[in-house]
């Protein structure tokens, strides 16, 4: 039995979000829940991206 | 190649195949979706995530920065070619889980293919910030602890849910 913070845990991460979306989706369903925290990692991601990325 | 194709392939027929645990008569399809996803994650996030950093630490990207071309654009160029690579590691995931007994519902997989083609595009923006500032041999840990991490994420959550 796996715990539930341990659950949350890897339903929040990158590939827990695009799991649980794509599961979904094979049962003709939209895991929206999935989709903005895909969303929210890509925002997050992009902008710290922009602020410390370099080409050298 | 191995984060890619060969360990989730073998993962996929493994876990199928062999009857270890209780995850349910069609194994198939509890399975398929987790290790696509894991694929999409491998393509579009660990090996562009090296590749970046190695391009970094051998001056390609320096070369790209003697250009007009802005660090928006690097991303966006990032984005766009990384993000879908994620689509044929789908289709030979597919293909190989409907050899196995996969069968899923034709608007599922209409409706799968639009989110393989759409959310690995959060992974290539990870890539930047990693492969863009930290050095190749932290990167190609980092990436690749990540794999681990998000592999043995979907072993809890799946688990979890049988």
């Amino acid at each position: 039995m796996i715990a539930a913070p341990v659950k949350w845990a890897a339903r929040l991460t990158p590939a827990g979000a695009l799991t649980e979306a794509l599961s979904q989706a094979m049962t003709v369903s939209v895991d929206w829940f999935g989709v903005a925290l895909l969303a929210a990692w890509g925002g997050l991601a992009g902008l710290a991206a922009l602020r410390w990325f370099r080409f050298t | 190649m191995l984060l890619t194709m060969f360990i989730p392939i073998t993962l996929l027929v493994g876990l199928t195949l062999l009857r270890l645990g209780s995850f349910g008569d069609n194994r198939a399809a509890t399975f398929v979706p987790v290790i696509m996803a894991l694929a999409v994650i491998s393509t579009a996030f660990t090996g562009q995530a090296i590749a970046v950093a190695f391009d970094r630490r051998y001056g390609a990207l320096k070369r790209l920065g003697a250009t007009a071309l802005p660090v928006w654009g690097h991303h966006r160029w990032q984005i766009t070619g990384g993000g879908h690579g994620g689509v044929p590691a789908g289709n030979h995931l597919g293909a190989i889980g409907f050899a196995l007994g996969w069968r899923p519902h034709p608007a599922g997989l209409a409706l799968g293919a639009v989110i393989i083609a759409r959310a690995p595009q959060c992974s290539p923006r990870w890539v930047c910030l990693l492969g863009g500032t930290l050095r190749a041999e932290i990167v190609l840990a980092v990436a690749n602890l990540l794999w681990f991490v998000f592999a043995a994420t979907r072993r809890a959550d799946r688990a979890d849910r049988t």
